[in-house]
């Protein structure tokens, strides 16, 4: 039997601590590092179908981010990332803070939001195409025959309805966290609403908020389904994922293929970092 | 299960008795026919992948029967799109997947055998397959001047019309139109063109078409495309478009032409066995591939189909040979019309009764055969549809620009460029 011991993180490791925490250090390293390290050595190798297998150096980032299609799928990415994750907190925001005010509703509403998650992002997909294609919202808005954009419109909607119910969860948990004490102080203080959301609310939930923002970023950054279900052709590509998965899988050109899936990753930690320092500045201010 | 997206009158009928004979062995996980095993030892399992399987479930169990216990023929169903044919097939044989027959669309022949995905065909051999068989289906097995599988079906696309739709539109049918009569005349009669078949297809034989050149490789197609003659294809994608007449290259072609208006449809002369056509058999007529142009003077049909190769993975090429031998001899080729109405490639069989009633025209079969315009045996030939394909769609979004942008687009891709 072992006892529990409080793990002081100030302190340097001791030896048996470190002896228990091997085993899962290498598994976590052997699950990231091994597929990550076949995906380098495949962007450096002529791997594609008939390919000899041999060194080939950069060329195959050479001829990525030497192609006008390549730099059209990023932009494209980046405009359904950015209007995926601003409008999805936005909404989320106004939500969560709704439903923070309504106490009471908020188990239902919880379950409520959590619904379309559970729905799969195939579904999800199809039903926001379907929406704009001749759908509800194509009725509404009057929109004519889907084109490719109109078409890209609806597997963002369809993203966005699938997901924000999370979202909405995780920032209603986050203001949750908003110390009631300081809360009441400030309202004693005679604070306005207003004053009480600037200067007490939103430090307390910028970092969760930042937390949220990243991990929607990077969901939405890596979107492959939607974009290749609902795609025909002669519409244009519309993630860098999609790319990715066309060249490996429809021209099994795997080198230029896995360049492509190296550089979307590196583009990803970008944005991360971009985002937290975003945050640290919030907050900061 | 047997399932297919193109099953004929009587591929059905063989599906539903392999179906039959499946649950009685007990073995309902895929279509096997052939011997019992009680004969002398256990006959090699061969496995054939191959699109619209249950058709052809009772040409393999009669080879089966007739290696007299070398070996037993599994049929493996293949997707029915064609790009998704093309990425499945490579992925099986990439992998080593299990398989020992393949039947090849004409298209990826070249490709295949560049990436040294097929068994060599043994030289004693190559010649006894192309043996009898129409010059272009050779051809198209036939890379670098060696036969590298053997031709199985392969057939042109026809302009096929209902009843009299065709004098009421005012055209003369016992040559070729052009298409933009056929539009005109469609779009008069407040008609449809359906068009079956890929967009690939449609723009290489038009180009084919202005080129008056069937044969023309890819770098030689790009080229033609960049000029005159991808600008007068352009001009009837225009007109054709502009003349409201069907949504151009469709899955569902073949239904819709079927269905109440239903009156051209351009698409492989086999359409006329299919179960979609079953209902207007009796008032279909069969016409030449239309002309690109009043200038032209040739019909230039796209011409496709399917070989047999044996993947380099297969355990036991020998075997597998000898059953691509059986399977595309006479006997099997006449089973094969009867089954799915697609053409054989031994040229005899052509000008049988058996093939005559089916096709209803056998000779602007025949000449188009001559004169058609086939797929490239090259390994590149899927990347210059490739461009076609996504540049020559929306239809309605087809300008005078396009045959130079899927030129562009063609050339990048055949420089390694991502696709």
């Amino acid at each position: 039997m072992s006892t529990l011991e409080v793990v002081d993180r100030r302190r340097p490791a001791t030896g048996s601590q470190l002896a228990r925490g091997l085993p899962g250090l290498l598994l976590l390293l052997a699950v990231v590092l091994v597929p990550l390290g076949r995906l380098l050595w495949l962007s450096v190798t002529d791997s594609g179908l008939g390919g000899s297998g041999g060194w080939v150096g950069l060329d195959h980032y050479a001829a990525v981010l030497g192609s006008s299609s390549w730099w059209t799928t990023i932009a494209t990415t980046a405009v359904v990332t950015a209007s995926l994750v601003l409008v999805q907190l936005l909404l989320a925001l106004a939500l969560a803070v709704a439903l923070w005010h309504l106490s009471l509703l908020w188990w239902p509403a919880r379950f409520l939001a959590l619904v379309p998650a559970g729905v799969g992002l195939v579904v999800g997909a199809q039903a926001g195409r379907a929406a704009v294609d001749g759908g509800f919202l194509a009725t509404w808005f009057g929109l004519g025959d889907a084109g490719p954009s109109t078409v890209l419109a609806g597997v963002v909607v369809g993203e966005l309805w699938r997901t924000t119910g999370l979202v909405v969860v995780l920032v209603h948990v986050a203001l949750s966290r908003v110390p009631t004490p300081l809360l009441d102080a400030a309202l004693a203080d005679g604070a306005t609403p207003w004053q009480r959301w600037w200067r007490v609310v939103w430090p307390a939930v910028t970092p969760a908020l930042a937390a949220i923002v990243v991990f929607r970023l990077l969901d939405s950054w890596r979107l492959l389904d939607g974009p290749l279900l609902v795609r025909e052709p002669g519409s244009f590509r519309t993630t860098g994922s999609a790319l990715v998965a066309d060249n490996a899988f429809g021209a099994f050109a795997t080198g230029p293929a896995a360049a492509a899936g190296v550089v979307l990753v590196l583009l990803a930690l970008v944005l991360a970092l971009l985002t937290l320092a975003v945050a640290k500045v919030v907050r900061a201010r | 299960m047997c399932h297919s997206g193109h099953v004929t009158s009587r591929g059905r009928a063989c599906v539903v008795a392999v179906t039959a004979g499946a649950i009685v062995m007990g073995s309902l996980a895929s279509c096997a026919v052939g011997t019992s095993d009680a004969d002398s030892g256990d006959p090699s399992t061969l496995r054939w992948y191959v699109q619209d399987a249950g058709s052809y479930a009772a040409i393999a169990r009669a080879c089966s029967d007739a290696s007299e216990g070398a070996f037993r023929i599994e049929l493996v169903e293949a997707p029915a799109d064609p790009q998704e044919r093309r990425t499945d097939l490579v992925q099986r044989l990439r992998t080593g997947d299990d398989l020992d027959l393949v039947g090849v669309d004409t298209s990826a022949i070249g490709e295949l055998a560049a990436a040294e995905l097929l068994a060599p065909v043994p030289g004693d051999l190559a010649g006894d397959l192309a043996d009898g068989r129409t010059e272009p289906s050779v051809a198209a097995a036939t890379v670098d001047g060696s036969l590298v599988a053997a031709p199985w079906w392969y057939e042109p696309q026809v302009l096929l019309h209902r009843g009299s739709v065709a004098e009421r539109a005012g055209l003369d049918m016992t040559e070729a139109v052009t298409w933009d009569l056929l539009s005109a005349g469609a779009s008069r009669v407040g008609g449809s063109v359906q068009v079956a078949g890929s967009t690939a297809d449609w723009v290489r034989a038009l180009v084919a078409g202005a080129a008056d050149d069937p044969d023309l490789g890819v770098d030689a197609l790009v080229s033609a495309l960049d000029g005159p003659a991808g600008t007068a294809a352009a001009s009837v994608v225009r007109t054709f478009a502009a003349s409201s007449i069907g949504p151009g290259p469709s899955p569902d072609a073949a239904v819709t032409f079927a269905g109440p208006g239903g009156s051209f449809l351009v698409g492989p002369v086999s359409l006329v066995a299919s179960d979609a056509l079953a209902p207007v058999r009796a008032e279909l007529r069969v016409a030449p591939y239309p002309l690109t142009s009043s200038t032209s003077t040739t019909s230039r049909s796209p011409l496709s189909g399917t070989a047999l190769a044996v993947p380099a993975s297969a355990a036991d090429p020998e075997t597998a040979f000898q059953a691509v031998t059986c399977l595309t001899a006479a006997p099997a080729q006449q089973t094969l019309v009867a089954a799915t109405g697609h053409l054989p490639t031994l040229s005899d069989l052509l000008t049988s009764t058996a093939v005559a009633e089916l096709v209803i025209s056998p000779e602007v079969v025949a000449s188009a055969l001559a004169d058609g315009a086939p797929e490239p045996a090259a390994p590149t030939t899927h990347l210059l549809e490739q461009a076609i394909d996504t540049t020559w769609a929306p239809l309605a979004a087809v300008g005078p620009d396009t045959p130079a942008r899927s030129a562009a687009e063609a050339r990048r891709l055949l420089d390694g460029g991502l696709s």
